[in-house]
């Protein structure tokens, strides 16, 4: 027969064994969530950290930091602020012009624009993709966009994940072995060689209607294109305006394209197309780093030009540089922005051509 | 009697238990404070190191790699902080001193507390195209 006493040592030891075991037990969920969110806050610095090593040295290299952890993110690329944004991890800041498609596993690379007295570099992220053209428009213009396109994505020959290429006409898809990579997959440099030596004027493409899988990405060349002339990127040759997801931009440079080629149709948490969260973002980032630098060389032209008698040819040279560069600083136009560049660049060849500055 | 021994028993082991699971609890959460610590010494000097090695690679500021035009430094001193920090976010700053002559040029100094590298660096002086030696010191206010 149990006693008083007994019972009330059983009681007491039930309620502080329950007691401890539900502390312990919302301790250690508690500390796995901490634990869980602070490895996704390493897992997304490695990524930035990583964009800035290939921002600073131009060499691309693979980054699979996120395929230990489940994390759900996007590049969120607003006016006031562009960050990497995680609903379990939170923001991180993004300071390197940087053109990123979220993947488990992706390749990053740097592209430059070089002007001479200035450049321009942006990093790119990519995931495992097809990129798939379709020449409905087979001019040689046509085809040195997609050149340009081609130069400005990286080489996977020797890295993962890999980034390939293809070629649609009609519900054929040309992205085996046809470019003779020797491989089941087309390489860029083998995709290059193979539109350089194999596809000429007389090649005629029809509107791809071949089945798609979900890492291909078409983008059709044409003088048809129209919001929702086809799937994908269009690219209409004549009016020089892109479609993508039913929405239409202007084509002032290939990193327009890629910015759309990039970001694609995917959506993030606020149904945000990320194609165009880019295109608005990298064109932003370009005009700010563009106006930043010609504002810099106004300054340095006005210490430059007591250097020199007057008159003199590199006095005048460096008016005319200087004209240049205010007028940068004052555009608002893209379009404007980059002929003024494509002029600073000859006139900075003039000035280095005359003695006047060092290349 | 007997049976308030056992209860004391009890309450001393409750408690010795208590202390433990305490302790443990002191030592995760100071292990964990510890590398959020670290992991932030580690974000701040990454940080710093990138500004630095952007800065003397940038055409902007160099005229070769490591190797600063006096011209392109008084320019770009003379801009605003806001509109590095426009670019390359708040928080830091950037000195290049002129050792032979202590001409100093400053973009977002501040004195306040941060994290500093110093390394050497070569300076061009346009106007005579002769080569000095400096410093540059690139820091992340913490």
């Amino acid at each position: 027969m149990l006693s008083v006493m007994q019972v009330f040592q059983i009681i007491f030891s039930l309620i502080a064994a329950v007691l401890i075991i539900t502390f312990l037990i919302s301790y250690a969920g508690d500390y796995q969530n901490i634990q869980g969110s602070a490895s996704k806050a390493r897992a997304i610095n490695d990524l930035l950290s990583t964009a800035n090593d290939v921002y600073l040295t131009g060499n691309p290299t693979t980054f699979d930091g996120f395929q230990k952890v489940d994390l759900d993110y996007y590049f969120d690329t607003g006016p006031d602020q562009d960050v990497i944004n995680s609903l379990s991890a939170g923001n991180y800041p993004v300071y390197t012009p940087l053109l990123m498609s979220p993947g488990k596993q992706m390749i990053l690379d740097r592209v430059d624009y070089d002007y001479g007295w200035w450049r321009f570099s942006l990093v790119e992220a990519l995931p495992e993709m097809k990129v798939i053209f379709t020449l409905e428009d087979n001019r040689h213009e046509t085809r040195q966009i997609v050149t340009d396109i081609l130069s400005f994505m990286p080489s996977t020959l020797y890295h993962d994940p890999p980034v390939l290429f293809g070629l649609c006409d009609d519900n054929a898809l040309l992205n085996g072995d046809f470019c003779g990579s020797g491989d089941t997959d087309c390489h860029r440099t083998y995709f290059l060689t193979y539109m350089n030596n194999n596809i000429d004027d007389t090649d005629t493409f029809s509107r791809c209607t071949a089945a798609l899988g979900s890492k291909h990405r078409l983008v059709t060349l044409s003088g048809y294109c129209s919001p929702n002339y086809v799937d994908g990127l269009c690219i209409n040759t004549n009016s020089k305006n892109v479609y993508l997801s039913g929405l239409e931009f202007e084509y002032r440079d290939t990193v327009d394209i890629l910015a759309l080629l990039i970001g694609w149709e995917n959506t993030d948490i606020l149904d945000h197309v990320q194609g165009k969260m880019l295109y608005d973002y990298i064109n932003r980032k370009f005009i700010e780093h563009a106006q930043f630098a010609s504002e810099i060389q106004s300054k340095r032209i006005d210490l430059l030009y007591a250097d020199f008698p007057s008159p003199s040819t590199c006095r005048t040279l460096l008016s005319e540089m200087k004209n240049i560069m205010d007028s940068i600083t004052s555009a608002t136009d893209k379009q404007e922005i980059i002929k003024l560049l494509a002029d600073s660049k000859s006139k900075h060849k003039s000035l280095v051509t005359n003695g006047c500055d060092y290349l | 009697m007997k049976g308030q021994a056992a209860m004391m028993e009890k309450v001393i082991v409750m408690f010795f238990v208590v202390i433990i699971i305490v302790a443990l609890i002191i030592f995760l959460s100071g292990w964990f404070m510890l590398n959020i610590r670290t992991e932030g010494q580690r974000t701040t000097n990454e940080r710093a190191l990138f500004i630095m090695k952007n800065v003397a690679t940038n055409p902007l500021f160099v005229k070769d790699d490591s190797m600063f035009d006096d011209t392109k430094l008084t320019a770009a001193s003379d801009m605003p902080c806001e509109a590095f920090e426009k670019l390359y976010g708040e928080n830091w700053y950037i000195e290049v001193e002129n050792k032979f002559d202590g001409t100093e040029w400053k973009i977002c100094s501040q004195n306040r507390r941060n994290t500093s590298y110093i390394i050497p660096v070569n300076i061009f002086e346009k106007h005579t195209g002769l080569v000095y030696v400096g410093n540059l010191k690139v820091g992340v206010f913490i």
